[in-house]
């Protein structure tokens, strides 16, 4: 029973993740599509952060974020009634910020291969950023949004370090399927340790599949 | 009447060059704007539209002053009351023919316009069609219809024929002298095409390395007026009639004209044009 608890878990934390990422990541990605601030080379390296940072490292400054003896988890504690370290809404957050990069990278780059005058088009007819982001870009960029929550979403599952950082490793609650094999191996229980490999292996190469099937998909072309 | 002036650094033919165009179009005229490619022909449209600011401008159009660099006036390309044909149609290409209509209405736009404008362009059955399975012809025709959908007052379009054969060049040329008469617009096209000049313009406005180097009606040229100076590139003998491709300005331009006239003319000859933008002479040089 709580290895199909263990998997639940992993399974809603990337679901969650990635459900938030496409609201964060869409119009964030639009941004740096459409954007010539100064500033975006700044706030991509930022973004970009995660794919190089050791995760130990980054779930040290979220424990350090969330520890109640600092102002923003005493803040969120007090007015929120949150407790971010070692709990559910924790990891979520953390996976948010960890897999960012892989969704924000593909859909960038799906936005920039969108023509540059279908937005002028679209200005002209005097359309909100908004509406151009919702009627132009996400309809015509749709596979790299398919593609970046599905690499998002492999990318939750398979999280470890800032899992065990922020999350520690309690049943039901932050323990998820990468941290039990671990456990596993720790306390030489292999056949465990192999289940949970098993389900990992086979739920990545699908996602990963399918993102490959995908990019040279007709499945969603307008050509009716 | 559009009084046009700017200034701008722009990545030219030439390398980093700079923009300073300046000339006037009567309300209700339809100018073609021609020079060779990379001389700011575009940029020209961009800006009248409001998708490019310049260093320096003023633009005026109607009496309303859409752009004014020095006292930091700059109206919004939706604001400006323009339609804009892309040289690439820039048609929705999720959406299908009746949508890319729909989606240029105004919010408290009458839906109307769009039955008018599917059946005054011909496009009744291919209203559900989307833009990848038409050809160039229709999916020009939607652009137009498109750009008329908001009912400017300026329309504004880039090498809108370019990549359409003969037949379906002549054909829209018609939609567009229609629709510009109907309408009432004043209308600035770029083009290359000598008898597009000839079929369309009321002036012509002529760009060379960023700055207005003629403007005339076309009504007017004279004689003798040198148009173009160029390479053959192909003769194509149908009939009595001689078709030609000049290379000029790096600009491929066909002209036709009698055979008899152009019998000594082969290819790899340098020819100048001059003459009617109607019916042009073509001499060896």
């Amino acid at each position: 029973m709580t290895e199909w608890n263990t998997l639940f878990l992993t399974f809603k934390l990337a679901f969650v993740t990635t459900c938030l990422l496409l609201v964060i990541a869409i119009p964030l990605a639009y941004w740096l599509t459409v954007s010539s601030l100064k500033i975006k080379p700044v706030i991509e390296a930022f973004i970009s952060m995660p794919l190089v940072l050791p995760p130990t490292v980054l779930g040290f400054y979220l424990l350090m974020l969330y520890s109640p003896s600092g102002f923003p988890g005493r803040w969120l504690h007090t007015y929120l009634g949150m407790r971010l370290a070692f709990s559910f809404e924790g990891l979520v957050l953390a996976s948010v910020i960890y897999s960012l990069p892989y969704i924000v990278q593909p859909v960038q780059a799906g936005f920039a291969a969108v023509p540059d005058n279908l937005r002028d088009a679209a200005r002209i007819m005097g359309k909100s950023g908004w509406e151009i982001l919702l009627h132009v870009y996400i309809p015509t960029g749709r596979i790299s949004i398919i593609t970046g929550s599905m690499l998002a979403f492999a990318h939750t599952i398979g999280e470890f370090g800032v899992v065990l950082m922020v999350g520690g490793s309690i049943p039901g609650k932050t323990r998820t399927a990468s941290i039990a094999v671990y456990e596993a191996v720790e306390l030489m229980d292999y056949s465990l340790a192999n289940h949970y490999a098993l389900i990992l292996t086979g739920s990545s190469f699908l996602i990963l599949m399918i993102v490959f099937l995908l990019k040279g998909t007709n499945l969603f072309r307008f050509e009716r | 009447m559009i009084r046009f002036r700017a200034r701008k650094k722009l990545n030219m033919a030439s390398g980093i060059s700079e923009l300073a165009a300046e000339f006037v179009v009567e309300s209700g005229q339809l100018a073609v704007l021609y020079g060779r490619s990379g001389t700011g022909k575009t940029s020209v449209l961009k800006m009248l539209a409001g998708l490019m600011t310049p260093e320096y401008g003023h633009i005026v159009v109607h009496d309303n002053v859409w752009l004014d660099t020095d006292k930091g006036v700059n109206v919004a390309p939706a604001d400006r009351e323009i339609g804009f044909v892309f040289q690439d149609y820039a048609l929705f290409p999720t959406m299908n023919v009746r949508e890319n209509l729909v989606f240029a209405l105004g919010k408290k736009q009458d839906r109307k316009i769009v039955d008018k404008m599917i059946e005054l362009m011909e496009l009744g059955r291919l209203q559900k069609c989307y833009p990848a399975l038409l050809s160039g012809g229709q999916k020009q025709r939607v652009a137009l219809a498109r750009a008329l959908v908001r009912k400017p007052r300026l329309l504004l379009m880039d090498e809108p024929l370019s990549a359409l054969d003969q037949e379906m060049k002549h054909k829209l040329q018609y939609y567009i002298r229609e629709i510009h008469s109907l309408y009432r617009l004043t209308s600035i096209m770029v083009s290359h095409d000598l008898h597009e000049i000839a079929a369309l313009a009321d002036v012509c406005i002529e760009l060379d390395n960023g700055s207005v180097c003629r403007q005339y009606k076309s009504s007017e040229m004279s004689a003798n007026q040198v148009l173009f100076s160029g390479i053959v590139k192909s003769v194509l003998l149908s009939g009595n009639t001689a078709e030609l491709r000049i290379e000029a300005h790096k600009n491929v331009i066909t002209v036709r004209q009698s055979a008899i006239f152009v019998r000594d003319i082969v290819i790899g000859d340098q020819v100048c044009l001059s003459g009617s933008l109607h019916q042009p002479d073509i001499r060896k040089i």
